[in-house]
């Protein structure tokens, strides 16, 4: 499974990223390089789990807002800056939710639900296609969060670990029982 | 949560044109204007911290203004109280000026004189004239209540003077026999009531000692010192008395010699 080569980095641009943040603390001028890194895939974040398109866009930017305004709280824990930003975009894609009512949306694509039908040992027809989604659309959204970042997003266990502020191994295993869960919907 | 809407196979969006959306100017306006609500901020804190201690400061004076001791207007009278003699007696005089020409305007002259000559020398018609003024005239208010509180010292400074018992005018030492049966019995200037004492003496070769209701000397004791025919020295002493508000008073004890 391939997994997101943004966030995976070495120590040293590691390193170099907190320098940034450090200028930026002082100056927030000085975000601009951070933002264009991860403007993109905190967006696209967003926009996996919603609908309309110009939403997504604002909840990005208000993402960003919200993180040049607390950076000064921000502290360096070893993990790529875009975990914080994560944590983030999670939070603001839920008041979101509740704020301006928009709707938790599920983007799949169909390659996606092959390898997932594959994993359940199941003949990839299209009748099984269409009860997979049936299916996601009745997980709890705990559930269903671990199988986007893990199986549609194709997010290591780290990383997931990560946005969810929980351990790599703890990540594996809650995927693990969001799938059983899963499995057991469409079996039934 | 309302129920999930799921999507497949959405038409995905180019990296350049998420890449156009990107505006990092309004992110940092975004971040400029997001600032403290107004409740955390230093001006709010500051604003209701002085008006907390304005309004303690306020209730703690008003508090204060409804006690009545400590009011202006009674600070006032006890100022006026402790105007030293000079003062007293420029306001009495003033006081019979006003009274004067009250009187003068009502035309009647002669009863002007009478009512200054009442004045100057009867304190007590010196209260009931000021206080006739007062009622009359709203302007002479203030140097009544002067007047009053001059006099209530004058009192108050009489008050040593309360405590010389006497019989017939005698304090002390010979005293004529006559006298010393006075009806009257033992009296003391001011109003004062004595109710019991203690009379000593020695009559005919003998030491008497009674305790005695009233202010009278008993007959008893009249008839046995004059029987006698030698001077006696009699001690009055442990005078059980009141004033005329009905505050105890102690009188100090004093010796006759009574004269044949």
């Amino acid at each position: 499974m391939a997994v997101n080569p943004v966030y995976h980095q070495t120590n040293d641009r590691l390193q170099e990223e907190l320098v940034i943040i450090q200028e930026a603390k002082e100056n927030p001028e000085r975000f601009g390089p951070l933002y264009q890194k991860y403007h993109e895939q905190i967006f696209r974040y967003i926009y996996q789990r919603m609908d309309d398109e110009h939403l997504a866009f604002d909840v990005t930017s208000q993402v960003f807002v919200k993180a040049l305004k607390n950076l000064h709280k921000y502290e360096y824990r070893g993990v790529p800056f875009s975990s914080w930003l994560y944590r983030i975009a999670k939070s603001e894609l839920y008041q979101a939710f509740r704020d301006r009512k928009a709707r938790r949306t599920v983007n799949v694509e169909s390659m996606h639900l092959f390898e997932m039908v594959e994993e359940m040992e199941e003949d990839d027809s299209s009748a099984n296609k269409k009860k997979l989604l049936q299916c996601l659309s009745l997980l709890k959204d705990g559930d269903l969060q671990l199988i986007e970042l893990r199986y549609f997003e194709k997010r290591s266990y780290r990383e997931i670990g990560d946005i969810l502020e929980i351990t790599e191994n703890n990540a594996k295993v809650r995927t693990f029982r969001a799938l059983e869960r899963l499995k057991k919907l469409f079996m039934k | 949560m309302e129920k999930i809407k799921t999507i497949l196979d959405r038409k995905p969006l180019s990296s350049e044109y998420i890449r156009s959306k990107q505006d990092f100017a309004n992110v940092v306006k975004g971040a400029k204007g997001l600032g403290k609500p107004y409740w955390q901020t230093n001006w709010f804190y500051g604003t209701v911290g002085v008006a907390a201690v304005a309004i303690i400061v306020t209730a703690v004076t008003l508090a204060d203004s409804d006690i009545p001791e400590k009011s202006p207007k009674n600070n006032a009278i006890v100022a006026a109280a402790e105007t030293d003699d000079s003062t007293k007696e420029d306001v009495s005089q003033n006081n019979s000026e006003q009274l004067e020409s009250l009187v003068n305007e009502e035309g009647n002259s002669a009863e002007v004189e009478n009512s200054t000559e009442e004045t100057s020398s009867k304190d007590d018609n010196s209260e009931e004239n000021t206080t006739t003024s007062t009622s009359n005239n709203d302007n002479t208010e203030i140097a009544a209540s002067t007047a009053r509180s001059a006099e209530e010292t004058q009192e108050a400074e009489k008050k040593p003077e309360i405590g010389l018992p006497n019989v017939a005018g005698v304090t002390g030492g010979p005293i004529a026999f006559k006298d010393f049966c006075d009806p009257l019995g033992i009296q003391v200037n001011g109003g004062v009531l004595i109710h019991q004492y203690t009379i000593q003496y020695r009559s005919c070769a003998r030491d008497i000692t009674a305790r005695i209701r009233g202010n009278r000397l008993p007959a008893q004791v009249c008839d046995e010192i004059r029987d006698c025919g030698s001077p006696i020295e009699v001690t009055f002493s442990n005078f059980k008395a009141e004033d005329s508000d009905g505050n105890p008073v102690q009188l100090k004890e004093f010796s006759l010699t009574t004269r044949p």
